[in-house]
């Protein structure tokens, strides 16, 4: 197996600037959506785009890394598969984990939402935003 | 006391090789003899192992020449006719050891029975005490690097500044008796341990007190000890006593009420504290330094200490412990 | 003391040997919750854990026992008291390697004693850092009066991390005198 040389594990600033890009686009444009933040799959924050302020989004990170990690060995042992999204429905809001399944520097996206948000409408900006980001660290 | 010791010079042989061989002489003669590995300018030489490369070399024939004693050269190319061993070549690989210790027999150990010679190295004639000095001095940083023996020979080498020892290869599962000795180490004693692998020393010598049923007991039957920390057991066969008297003693306890709460021999409880004491870890205390309480009988029949009993036992039985 | 869940946590620094450890012990193959490592700056290897890891073992009449490992690093410490409530015991892994190992040893105690006090400590890597003495951690046991059992170990030794679990057993034994009668002298 190759290994990647040290410098490059973490992801590049153009990809990163993408990310945000995306990140920015789905906050802007789904109505009801509150917060978006892009971390790396082992739990470092990245960067958040938000309408409210969020404390302690560092262990926000970790905790949605830990989150989707646990969640994708449960789903290897019940032998789903292509899931890359949880979705935690609150009284008071919805959370939505969205894994990046980015070659060289796999992400987590954590969408934070009122209730009221259009569901179907916000999975599928997701989708697409994941799908051009994984596809950018293809290249 | 007689101690019958031979020494062993080694030339030009690889440290595996030369570590096989010493394991193999050691298990042959220690019964009647004890080893010291020697060089080559020794003074006394029972018994020469030399790469046959070297045998023809000038020096060693001069040595030779002046000293008679016998030889063994070691080849690494198999013999043509078949043999293992040759008139004076050993060829390796060993694939069987009998015609080795046939020619050891023949040509070494019978002839030293003739003479019946008594080496004796230099050791102290002084009956050994081992008592609180002895054991400061071997613990001392200030005496960095010591030879430890016996009358079977070298033990190993510790640096009590670095704390680790380099042992005889041929006496890794080692145990001792009261003739345990040390000395500073002299380079000359350096070729007789092996320098690959080194071990922590404390754990290293505590394990050696511990198998050496020969060591006298230093500790009192109504004492009470503590230890610093717990010492690692390096065989699975008394992993379980050592651990359980570990528990015991980190928290300070009396001597006799451990033996009874874990039913252990007194024996064995005793030979634990003397190798720490010898290992240099922990002390004897007063009462009131003591926290482990053994359990009353009250105690042991409470349910939930009942259903804990249960469920150790099953994991003990599940691990094999 | 009542066990509430039958678990053995296995904790400690990143690359201390945690997974690893489990596996040796693990009947199942192990349910690894890995992701790919971005903090060089820690540790160089490529994956590190960042839920919890899953081992089992079965005991003879049926019971499971789960080997619990859970992630090195402080920000993901909201893991740690959640698996260590009811434990038998928890298994701590320092690496020798490490620069700060002592200060690590130290942080990591004074964190999971609180979540459950029958602890053992074992020290990897011992082979890959020759200059750095072992007595060092024996001598920070002896000056902070502990009592947990220090060892020195390789991880994916299954007869060394079993030593640890029988220590983690003996330490339980001798707190309730739960010995059995006619135990083997050595």
């Amino acid at each position: 197996m190759l290994s990647i040389p040290a410098q490059k594990r973490t992801a590049p600033t153009q990809l990163l600037q993408l990310a945000k890009s995306e990140a920015h686009n789905i906050l802007m444009n789904t109505r009801g959506v509150d917060f978006v933040m892009i971390c790396s799959s082992d739990g470092f924050e990245l960067a958040t785009v938000s309408h409210k302020n969020y404390h302690n989004t560092t262990k926000l990170a970790a905790v949605s890394s830990s989150i989707l990690a646990m969640v994708t060995a449960f789903l290897k042992e019940i032998q789903l598969t292509g899931c890359n999204n949880i979705t935690l429905d609150a009284d008071n809001g919805k959370a939505i984990l969205t894994a990046i399944p980015a070659v060289h520097h796999p992400m987590v996206m954590v969408t934070l939402s009122n209730k009221e948000v259009l569901l179907g409408q916000l999975l599928y900006s997701l989708k697409k935003a994941s799908q051009i980001i994984a596809e950018a660290d293809g290249e | 006391m007689d101690r019958h010791c031979i020494n062993i010079a080694t030339s030009g042989l690889s440290s595996k090789v030369s570590d096989e061989l010493k394991i193999l002489i050691r298990n042959f003669i220690s019964n009647q003899y004890g080893i010291n590995w020697v060089n080559i300018s020794s003074n006394h030489i029972d018994l020469l192992l030399i790469n046959e490369n070297f045998f023809d070399s000038d020096n060693i024939q001069n040595i030779l020449q002046k000293k008679k004693f016998p030889y063994l050269k070691i080849s690494k190319t198999p013999s043509k006719n078949g043999y293992q061993v040759y008139e004076h070549t050993l060829y390796l690989p060993l694939e069987k050891v009998e015609p080795l210790l046939e020619w050891l027999q023949k040509n070494l150990l019978s002839f030293l029975n003739q003479n019946s010679v008594v080496i004796v190295p230099d050791l102290s004639t002084e009956i050994l005490i081992i008592d609180e000095q002895f054991i400061r001095n071997l613990h001392s940083p200030e005496n960095t690097k010591l030879h430890l023996f016996d009358d079977k020979g070298t033990l190993a080498i510790i640096d009590n500044r670095a704390q680790i020892a380099w042992i005889e290869p041929s006496r890794q599962k080692a145990h001792t008796n009261m003739s345990f000795n040390f000395a500073f180490a002299k380079t000359s004693d350096f070729t007789k341990v092996s320098r690959k692998k080194s071990y922590y020393l404390q754990d290293w010598l505590w394990n050696l007190i511990w198998c050496s049923k020969d060591f006298e007991n230093l500790a009192s039957v109504d004492g009470y000890f503590k230890i610093d920390y717990w010492p690692q057991p390096y065989q699975k066969e008394y992993r379980k006593v050592s651990l359980q008297l570990s528990a015991c003693f980190i928290q300070g306890a009396k001597i006799t009420d451990v033996a009874k709460q874990l039913n252990v021999s007194i024996d064995d409880v005793l030979r634990f504290v003397t190798a720490c004491v010898m290992a240099n870890n922990g002390r004897f205390v007063s009462a009131n330094k003591c926290s482990y309480a053994p359990s009353s009988h009250l105690e042991n029949s409470n349910i939930d200490n009942h259903f804990l009993k249960n469920f150790i036992g099953k994991i003990r039985r599940r691990f094999g412990l | 003391m009542i066990i509430q869940q039958y678990k053995i946590v296995f904790a400690g620094s990143m690359g201390a040997g945690k997974t690893e450890a489990i596996k040796s012990l693990s009947e199942i193959p192990i349910l690894e919750t890995e992701a790919f490592n971005t903090d060089v700056q820690s540790h160089q290897k490529t994956q590190t854990t960042v839920g919890i890891d899953y081992g089992e073992i079965t005991l003879d009449d049926g019971i499971k026992i789960g080997l619990y490992g859970t992630p090195g690093q402080s920000r993901f410490d909201f893991i740690w008291s959640v698996i260590c409530e009811g434990a038998i015991g928890i298994i701590l892994l320092l690496d020798h390697n490490s620069p700060n190992s002592i200060d690590e040893l130290n942080d990591y105690l004074k964190t999971f004693k609180n979540y459950n006090d029958n602890i053992a400590i074992g020290i990897t890597h011992i082979d890959e850092n020759k200059e750095s003495s072992l007595q060092q951690y024996r001598n920070w046991i002896k000056a902070n009066e502990l009592t947990y059992p220090l060892f020195f170990i390789d991880a994916r030794e299954q007869e060394q991390i079993l030593m640890m679990v029988e220590s983690l057993i003996a330490s339980l034994e001798v707190k309730v005198g739960s010995v059995p009668q006619g135990n083997n002298h050595a």
